[in-house]
């Protein structure tokens, strides 16, 4: 036997490989449905889906594409957080340095072509999933989980706006933000909020309501800049990575990826 | 291909199943698996032996897919020429269709259309060319003469396969559901998916597969690699300047030997001091643990703080736990001006190792 082949056995025949793959090579249908079950990856899927599922006119694989845009948004995000300091001092000087001298610091730009465009791919396939009716019983539970992740995208690309620091920046999540003042018992010009007081004292003010919480001020400064950041690279990709596993565990145990009608 | 056609008659459950879905992705006619009883059942039409003699390529499947082996069947063995008759026999009677969501397994079996009406050729036989317009399709069935006509209609089998064109007839026939279907067509498709699976993956297959994916792993992974390590080195730094102009040459001449210039000590992290024959920059880092010794004048060492090293003012350690003298930083003059450039370190490894700072870069000679 060749060298090649004996190396080749002695690591099909190790403990670390027998460990990783263990059911040998999936030759028959047997094997193939027991490697996606006993993989903690793949298990989140349907062992087996229907072919008609699955067509690219019956699906528009906008999920998928979503999926993977979310994917690689994690990826370059990642690397952009090794050259951009959340700080009035830095942020704008950085995402300019990115453009100027960083080596392929055109991952910025990738990372907001990538967030137009999970955006854009994931009404998509809201509205394929409502236009087949998969979100029909047994599956409407998956559609209220779809809903929020859809939320949670939105969130992340208005997050992420006021990172670069810029005129465009500050104005638009001033604009933004200055929405939540209108929240129904939350802001301070809501609706009846002016109900919400103890022995005439409001409770809730410009100082206490939920535009002050998302801005950690009462205008878009530094302490806006650091929780949009830490919303936008920790705490809504922490949610929003539990909720995919969520998502995708439902299509199984809902019966598998709907059929055409 | 076996001399013989096997249909199975009877399907049930033995205990173990795992819910996971397998079996009712392939035959959602027969399985129903049931997540809160936490197992798989046979639906009631399915108790059926009729019933399940058109279904037994699906049911042998979702036997061999199922990962705990819990699905049982019988089957009995019938010589293909007889297996159109079973067939026929189960499709005549059974008109009633269960209500179950039989309709998702409603394809338009396409290879139904090729069979000919008359002499049925079995699976082999599934490519042949239909036959000729002229020569009037034999099959008294009006649903097998439609297909046939389909069939041979301009366009063939694509025709079917886009039901926007194909005739009302194959429309209508599509719609149907497979219980439903001529018995000619249903058989036809049994001997198809009896088919053996396709065979096991030749040396060559996986030689050409690994290839394929050694090139692709390759071609991406590298250049992403090598991208990676190129964007994690940054080109603009913001740190100090490694080099570090202190004046001119003639105030350090002016020292005494063996006399040591504090005034870079915080800014510039070095001890210029004067030897016999020579100037030279000092770290201040000890080389015990990294403390800051102190240089005291009147007992002309360094003295570090932490654990009590003692340098000579040339750097030599002589006391204390310090293994190694103080390192010393390049310097040289440039345009009169003495220059120290702190990138560049010359270590000397023991007491007695002090040949390093021969090097020419290492002193500035007297």
């Amino acid at each position: 036997m060749s060298v090649i082949g004996r190396v080749g056995d002695y690591i099909r025949g190790s403990q670390v490989w027998g460990s990783i793959f263990r059911h040998g090579i999936p030759r028959d249908r047997r094997t193939r449905a027991m490697a996606v079950l006993s993989n903690v990856f793949l298990h989140l899927h349907p062992v087996a889906v229907r072919k008609s599922g699955i067509r690219l006119s019956f699906t528009w694989c906008m999920g998928g594409l979503t999926f993977f845009l979310f994917l690689a948004e994690t990826v370059s995000g990642v690397l952009l957080m090794f050259y951009y300091r959340p700080t009035v001092e830095y942020a704008y000087v950085d995402i300019q340095g990115l453009r100027a001298h960083v080596t392929l610091g055109l991952l910025r730009e990738i990372h907001r072509w990538g967030a137009h465009a999970m955006v854009i791919a994931i009404w998509l396939h809201m509205l394929r999933v409502f236009l087949t009716g998969s979100y029909k019983p047994p599956r409407e539970f998956n559609w209220g989980v779809g809903v929020i992740l859809l939320v949670l995208t939105l969130l992340l690309s208005f997050t992420g706006y006021l990172l670069p620091w810029d005129q465009l920046a500050i104005w638009a999540i001033t604009v933004g933000s200055n929405m939540a003042r209108a929240t129904p018992f939350l802001g301070h010009e809501g609706p009846g909020a002016s109900l919400l007081q103890v022995a005439g004292v409001p409770l809730v003010t410009a100082g206490s309501d939920a535009r002050f919480g998302l801005l950690a001020g009462t205008f878009v400064g530094p302490n806006a800049l650091l929780r949009f950041y830490v919303l936008h690279c920790v705490f809504i990709p922490l949610v929003v990575t539990v909720l995919i596993a969520v998502h995708f565990w439902r299509i199984r145990k809902d019966g598998g990826i709907s059929g055409p009608l | 291909m076996a001399a013989t056609v096997q249909l199975v008659t009877k399907v049930w459950i033995a205990p173990g199943c795992i819910v996971c879905d397998a079996c009712e992705t392939t035959a959602p006619t027969v399985f129903e698996v049931k997540h809160d009883d936490g197992t798989c059942i046979i639906r009631p039409a399915a108790l059926d032996a009729e019933f399940c003699k058109p279904l037994t390529p699906d049911i042998i499947q979702a036997a061999e897919e199922c990962p705990v082996d819990v699905i049982k069947f019988e089957t009995i063995e019938v010589p293909p020429e007889q297996a159109p008759k079973f067939a026929a026999a189960a499709a005549l009677p059974k008109s009633e269709a269960p209500g179950e969501p039989a309709a998702a397994k409603a394809d338009p079996h396409v290879p139904a259309a090729k069979t000919d009406a008359g002499g049925h050729g079995p699976a082999k036989a599934a490519p042949e060319k239909p036959a000729p317009r002229k020569e009037p399709a034999k099959s008294t069935d009006p649903a097998i003469a439609a297909l046939i006509e389909a069939a041979t209609f301009r366009g063939g089998a694509a025709t079917i396969l886009k039901s926007s064109a194909a005739p009302a007839a194959v429309k209508e026939l599509q719609k149907t559901t497979p219980d439903k279907l001529p018995p000619d067509a249903r058989q036809a498709r049994i001997i198809e998916k009896s088919k053996p699976q396709k065979s096991e993956p030749t040396r060559r297959d996986l030689l050409s597969a690994g290839l394929a994916w050694g090139v692709m792993g390759i071609g991406v992974g590298l250049p992403s690699l090598l991208g990676f390590q190129r964007f994690m080195m940054p080109n603009v730094l913001e740190e100090p300047e490694p080099k570090v102009r202190c004046g001119p040459l003639s105030k350090f001449t002016d020292m005494q030997p063996g006399d040591v210039n504090e005034d870079f000590k915080f800014s510039g992290k070095f001890w210029v001091i004067r030897e016999e024959d020579r100037i030279a920059a000092l770290s201040i880092v000890c080389t015990h643990l990294g403390c800051i010794p102190s240089w005291l004048p009147n007992d002309r060492k360094f003295k570090c703080p932490c654990h009590g090293s003692g340098f000579m003012p040339n750097g030599v350690n002589f006391e204390g736990p310090a293994p190694r003298p103080l390192e010393r930083f390049k310097i040289y003059v440039e345009q009169g001006q003495v220059v120290v450039d702190r990138s560049k370190k010359f270590l000397a490894m023991g007491p007695n190792d002090t040949g390093v700072w021969v090097d020419p870069d290492a002193s500035i000679p007297v």
